[in-house]
C-alpha cells in the first residue's frame, strides 16, 4: 500500500514538475513573441543582427543575414496625433509637460537619445555593414551609400504652436551638458570617445547668406544654426559610404572642419549661419543645431565640388579604417549619424539605398 | 528491490521521453519564431501596404496627402478598380483592392514600347503568387507614375530608397475614386 502510495506520488511529482517547466518554456516563447514589438526589444533585435551581419561578414563575406532594425517612430505632443504617422503602427507617444522648460528639455532628451541610440546599435560604424563596393565607382555621392532609417521624431500640431517653447530647445547644448544614461560620458564624449573633450571644436568653415561656404577664423561657436525650411518630422539616420579614393581628401575636410575628434571619430562642430532667423518651425532648428555642420553634406559639397547637395546637418561619425572581408586598400570608409527633415529630397540626397523596416 | 530499480528507470525514462518532447516544442517554437521574423522584403512589403491602407483611410474625402514612403526595393504597387477586374488577383477575392508584388517596371512594361500597356497578366500572376493585396473601398483606382512628359504608367515600382506618393480620395458622378501617384521628371 506504501509502495503504491509512493508510485502515484513519484509520478505525479514529477508530472507536476513536467507541466509546469513547459508551461514556463511556453510562456517565455509567448513572452518573446510579445516584446518582440517593444522598443527595447526591437533596439536589442536590431543591434543582434548588426553584430551578426558583421561578424558573418567576417566570416564568410556575405550579407545573408539581413538588417532587422525597425525605424522607431517618436509622437512629441501635448495630447493631439501626430499627423506625420496616420495611418502606422507602433508610435510611441511623448507627452510633454506644460512647463515650457521642462518640455522643451524632454524634447531635447528624446533627440539625444535617438540620435546616441541610433550610433550605438549601428556599430559606431565600426563595421562593413553593407559589403558596398568601394565607393570610386560611384564617385562619392549618395549612389554609394547605404542608411538606415532609426528613428522618427515627430510633433503633433499642438507642439508646434508653441513656438516660444521650441526656441528655448537646444539640443546641442544638452549633449554637452548631459550624461548618456546609465553612463559617466556625456553625449558629446560619447559619441568622441574620449572622457576629456568638453566643448565643440572651433571650425574654419562659414556659411554666407548664400548658405556658400568660405574659410574663417572667427567663427561664433555654438550659436544656432538658422534655417528657412519647414518640416515638423526628423529621421535620424545611420550612414556608411566606403570612400578608399577619397580618404586624403576626407580627412582632410575633417582638419579643416575643425572636427572634434579623437583618433578617427569625430563630431563635425556647430558653425553658424548668417542668415536671419525667418524660422517657420522652429522644430527644425531643435533637430538641426544638435552638433554640427552636417559632415555628409560638407562631404559632398567640397570633394564633389557640388554645392546644391550640401544640407546643414547633426552630424557625429566615424572614418577610417573598417572590420571588413574586403582586406585591401579598400576598408576605408565613413559613417555618419545625423538628424535630417524627413522628406524625400533631403534622405535621398543622403542615401541611396536604404536598408531595415519602414 | 528489482521492482524499485525497475520503477526507477520507468520514471528516468519518462523525464528523458519528456524532455525530449519538450526540446521539439522548443526548436518548432524556434523555427516558427525564425519564419516569422525572416523574410525582409516580405515583411517590409506587409508593413509598407498597411501603412498605404492607413495614410489612404486617414485622409478624408476630397482630400490630398503626400507621404514619403520606404518600400522594398524591386517590389510594385498596383491598383485594381471595377475597370480592372479581368486581371484582378485572386487574392482580392473579389473585391477592389491595392497590392504590392513583387517586379519591377521593366519586368511588366517593354522598354522598347514605352506607351504600351503593362504585362497585366503577369502582374496578376506575380501578386497572386507572392504579392500581398488588400481590399480598399473605392470603385476606381488609379495607381501610376507620372511622367513630367511622357504621361504614365499604371504602376509604381519601389526604389532602394524613399519615394513620395501623393494620395488623393474624391468622388466624381456617385463613384469614389482613388489616385496614389508618384511624380517623376524623368522616364525610368
Amino acid at each position: 500500500m506504501n509502495t503504491k502510495k509512493g508510485d502515484i506520488s513519484a509520478a505525479t511529482v514529477v508530472g507536476i514538475v513536467i507541466a509546469i517547466v513547459g508551461f514556463a518554456i511556453v510562456l517565455l516563447f509567448y513572452s518573446a513573441l510579445k516584446e518582440g514589438s517593444g522598443v527595447n526589444a526591437q533596439r536589442e533585435v536590431c543591434r543582434l543582427s548588426v553584430l551578426t551581419r558583421a561578424t558573418e561578414q567576417s566570416i564568410i563575406g556575405t550579407s545573408a543575414i539581413p538588417i532587422k532594425c525597425t525605424t522607431e517612430k517618436v509622437c512629441l505632443t501635448y495630447g493631439d496625433k501626430c499627423k506625420q504617422f496616420a495611418g502606422e503602427e507602433n508610435v510611441r507617444t511623448v507627452k510633454l509637460p506644460g512647463d515650457d522648460g521642462k518640455a522643451a528639455e524632454v524634447i531635447e532628451m528624446e533627440s539625444a537619445n535617438a540620435m546616441f541610440d541610433c550610433w550605438s546599435m549601428m556599430g559606431e560604424g565600426k563595421f562593413d555593414l553593407f559589403n558596398q563596393k568601394a565607393v570610386q565607382e560611384f564617385a562619392l555621392n549618395a549612389a554609394g551609400s547605404t542608411c538606415v532609417i532609426c528613428s522618427r521624431v515627430a510633433i503633433a500640431p499642438d507642439v508646434e504652436a508653441k513656438r516660444e517653447m521650441l526656441r528655448r530647445v537646444n539640443i546641442n547644448e544638452y549633449m554637452k551638458e548631459n550624461n548618456v544614461p546609465g553612463s559617466s560620458l556625456t553625449y558629446l564624449q560619447a559619441f568622441v570617445g574620449d572622457k576629456g573633450i568638453n566643448a565643440y571644436a572651433k571650425s574654419k568653415i562659414e556659411f554666407d547668406e548664400e548658405d556658400s561656404l568660405k574659410e574663417s577664423d572667427n567663427l561664433v561657436v555654438n550659436e544656432k544654426i538658422l534655417l528657412e525650411r519647414d518640416g515638423s518630422e526628423k529621421a535620424f539616420v545611420f550612414m556608411q559610404i566606403k570612400a578608399p579614393e577619397f580618404k586624403d581628401s576626407i580627412l582632410n575636410s575633417l582638419k579643416l572642419l575643425g572636427a572634434t575628434a579623437a583618433g578617427s571619430t569625430f563630431v563635425a562642430p556647430v558653425t553658424t549661419f548668417k542668415t536671419a532667423a525667418k524660422l517657420a518651425n522652429p522644430y527644425v532648428l531643435a533637430g538641426t543645431v544638435v552638433i554640427a555642420a552636417g559632415f555628409a553634406g560638407y562631404l559632398y559639397t567640397n570633394v564633389l565640388g557640388s554645392q546644391e547637395n550640401f544640407e546643414q546637418l547633426v552630424s557625429a561619425g566615424y572614418c577610417g579604417e573598417i572590420e571588413s572581408t574586403d582586406k585591401s586598400e579598400n576598408r576605408f570608409a565613413c559613417s555618419t549619424v545625423q538628424g535630417l527633415d524627413y522628406d524625400v529630397g533631403t534622405i535621398n540626397k543622403l542615401c541611396g539605398s536604404i536598408q531595415g523596416y519602414p | 528491490m528489482r521492482n524499485k530499480k525497475g520503477m526507477v528507470i520507468g520514471e528516468v525514462l519518462k523525464i528523458i521521453l519528456a524532455v525530449l518532447g519538450l526540446l521539439l516544442i522548443a526548436g518548432v517554437a524556434y523555427y516558427l519564431y525564425s519564419a516569422v521574423t525572416a523574410g525582409q522584403d516580405s515583411e517590409i512589403a506587409k508593413r509598407t501596404l498597411d501603412s498605404i491602407e492607413g495614410k489612404i483611410s486617414n485622409l478624408e474625402d476630397g482630400e490630398t496627402g503626400k507621404f514619403p514612403i520606404k518600400g522594398p526595393s524591386e517590389w510594385i504597387l498596383v491598383g485594381y478598380g471595377d475597370s480592372d477586374t479581368e486581371f484582378r488577383p485572386d487574392k482580392c477575392a473579389l473585391n477592389n483592392c491595392i497590392c504590392i508584388c513583387p517586379g519591377t517596371v521593366s519586368n511588366f512594361v517593354n522598354p522598347n514600347l514605352p506607351y504600351a500597356l503593362p504585362n497585366y497578366l503577369a502582374i496578376r500572376d506575380s501578386c497572386q503568387q507572392e504579392g500581398f493585396c488588400r481590399k480598399v473601398s473605392f470603385d476606381e483606382i488609379f495607381v501610376e507614375i507620372e511622367y513630367a512628359s511622357e504621361g504614365g504608367t499604371p504602376l509604381i515600382e519601389f526604389p532602394k530608397n524613399l519615394l513620395e506618393l501623393q494620395i488623393v480620395k474624391t468622388e466624381i458622378n456617385n463613384s469614389k475614386e482613388l489616385f496614389i501617384t508618384q511624380y517623376n521628371t524623368n522616364r525610368g
